[in-house]
């Protein structure tokens, strides 16, 4: 085993971790904190499968986080195939190998208390465990696999009748459509914003958004700049990232227009760049 | 486990009702107490804002009261304190969404787990202070050393004295700048105490890094360094039932106040 990601790094030890989704919410709750700035990270996973995307994902979000995916250990096939074609190192783990126990203690202590600190250790809350952080990708091509059965409900937007605004929404302002909804201005922090449909904003997002609230998960959020406090698509539900504390931003015309959807069950938002 | 009941009241707005709130919350969190915050500012709250809670907000009172949720999951949990809780107020609905009777029975429900209760309430006289007031049995004024806040403040104090419930009501003194009490350009704390003749628990001095500490969403008890965080520490050691001197504000006078008075002490000398 290379000695030298210790020096620099840190084990994340996810390997009872079963699901994409929760792999990305744990290590952006590790990679939250400063001290892994720039660190390089040896996540330890266990059967679970990661196809080649995926792994590509969780790699720009390490990075996105500003470290480095070092070293992978797994105990799949598949997963060890996708690090491979992506040329992450592997590493062999076994469970005589002795890493810094200490780095490994508070990984999880951390993960599971940030789990808590969301509804509380005895909480009955449902959603608990799918509450994550929006996750930013800018670069990484992902596009939304629509299978035969769900080509109704990926395209149920453009048959549903639409709201159109020409306003601010304010805080304590809460305006919900039976279909898609288009709000020409911004949506102010303490405002939410509810749609059948696809929610189109012409302007800052700031407040909570729900698009496909009658639980579509195809429905997507578009804003020229997407900075939620709160965001469900369907049944899916993030917040915004702690790291990103600023309730109102000013206001650019540097702005990419920004898209939200649902990814394998994470909503990811992407910048929406020229195709040319 | 039975709770102590505390509403955070003043009348007057902007004297630091919620930032008090919050400080105190933390302050009693940290001394080892389970507390829980409620908001009950419906429709303008701001203490999840003040907590850096607000991203965290699924279920609100008024969820709770409504019955979309049980009581424990609507409790926000604190990033750093797990002791510490917050029963965020609803920002699309307005005061008239929760009763006195339903504030009453959360506040009774909510004694059995947690060692203080901190109720926000929210400005003014009208349901929102009824509410607040409902489920309490003692009462924190806040005020700052200003005519118009003083006044409110009595008359605050004149309708806590009128409700059975309150055993107990305690004066805070908030923005306290003892340069200006020097000049005579502030009313000082002996006076403001004697208009009201109430028992002061605490005075905090004016402090910029409150609006640091407001936008960043990090209560300032948290730095160590801070002045007013180190006066509502000791607040909250006086609400456990802790003897804490107050804190000699005119001492901690700008470098420039004491050139000045070092040189004074020469010309003195000189004389």
């Amino acid at each position: 085993m290379d000695k030298g990601y210790i020096e620099n790094g840190f084990i994340v030890d996810l390997a009872n971790v079963k699901k994409t989704s929760e792999i990305i919410y744990e290590l952006s709750r590790v990679l939250d904190m400063p001290e892994s700035k720039g660190k390089h990270i040896c996540l330890k996973l266990g059967s679970v499968n990661l196809s080649q995307a995926e792994l590509t994902s969780i790699k720009a979000h390490v990075e996105l986080m500003e470290s480095q995916l070092a070293f992978i250990s797994t105990s799949s096939t598949e997963t060890l195939e996708s690090a491979t074609a992506l040329d992450i190192k592997i590493s062999e783990f076994t469970n005589e190998v002795e890493a810094p126990s200490f780095e490994e203690k508070e990984v999880s202590e951390e993960t599971s208390a940030a789990l808590d600190n969301i509804f509380g250790e005895e909480s009955e809350q449902p959603v608990k465990e799918e509450i994550k952080e929006v996750i930013h990708h800018d670069d990484v091509p992902l596009e939304q696999v629509v299978h035969k059965n769900d080509e109704d409900k990926a395209n149920e937007a453009e048959s549903l009748p639409t709201l159109y605004l020409r306003k601010t929404i304010r805080s304590g302002q809460s305006i919900s459509s039976d279909g898609n909804l288009i709000v020409i201005g911004d949506v102010n922090p303490g405002a939410e914003i509810i749609a059948k449909g696809d929610i189109t904003v012409w302007g800052i997002l700031g407040g909570i958004a729900h698009a496909g609230s009658d639980g579509n998960n195809f429905a997507r959020i578009r804003a020229l700049k997407l900075n939620p406090v709160q965001i469900r698509i369907g049944e899916v539900f993030a917040r915004r990232p702690d790291t990103v504390n600023l309730p109102y931003i000013q206001k650019s015309s540097e702005y990419v227009p920004e898209e939200a959807f649902t990814y394998k069950g994470s909503i990811v938002i992407k910048k929406i760049h020229d195709e040319n | 486990m039975t709770g102590r009941v505390i509403v955070i009241t003043s009348g007057k707005g902007g004297v630091g009702k919620t930032t008090t709130n919050a400080n105190i919350g933390t302050a009693l969190a940290r001394a080892g107490n389970k507390v829980v915050m409620i908001d009950t500012d419906l429709g303008l709250r701001n203490l999840d804002l003040l907590l850096g809670l607000e991203n965290r907000i699924v279920y609100t009172i008024v969820d709770v009261v409504e019955e979309r949720c049980k009581l424990k999951q609507a409790l926000v949990k604190d990033k750093k304190n797990p002791n510490l809780c917050l029963l965020a107020a609803a920002q699309t609905r307005d005061k008239s969404a929760v009763t006195e009777e339903q504030l009453k029975d959360i506040c009774e429900k909510l004694k059995k787990d947690f060692d203080f209760i901190l109720v926000d309430c929210p400005a003014g006289i009208e349901q929102g202070f009824q509410n607040a007031v409902a489920g309490a049995t003692e009462a924190i004024v806040v005020t700052t050393p200003e005519m118009s806040a003083v006044r409110d403040a009595d008359r605050i104090i004149g309708l806590l004295e009128a409700k059975e419930e309150i055993k107990s009501y305690k004066l805070l003194l908030n923005r306290v700048r003892p340069n200006l009490i020097k000049s005579n350009d502030m009313m000082s704390v002996e006076d403001v105490v004697e208009i009201l003749s109430a028992d002061l628990i605490g005075i905090i001095p004016e402090d910029t890094g409150i609006i640091t500490s407001t936008n960043k969403g990090e209560p300032i008890v948290n730095d160590e360094k801070s002045l007013a965080g180190l006066a509502y520490r000791n607040v909250a050691q006086r609400i456990m039932g802790e003897e804490v001197p107050f804190l000699n504000l005119e001492e901690e006078t700008s470098v420039l106040a004491k050139v000045k008075k070092f040189f004074s002490n020469l010309i003195g000398k000189e004389k």
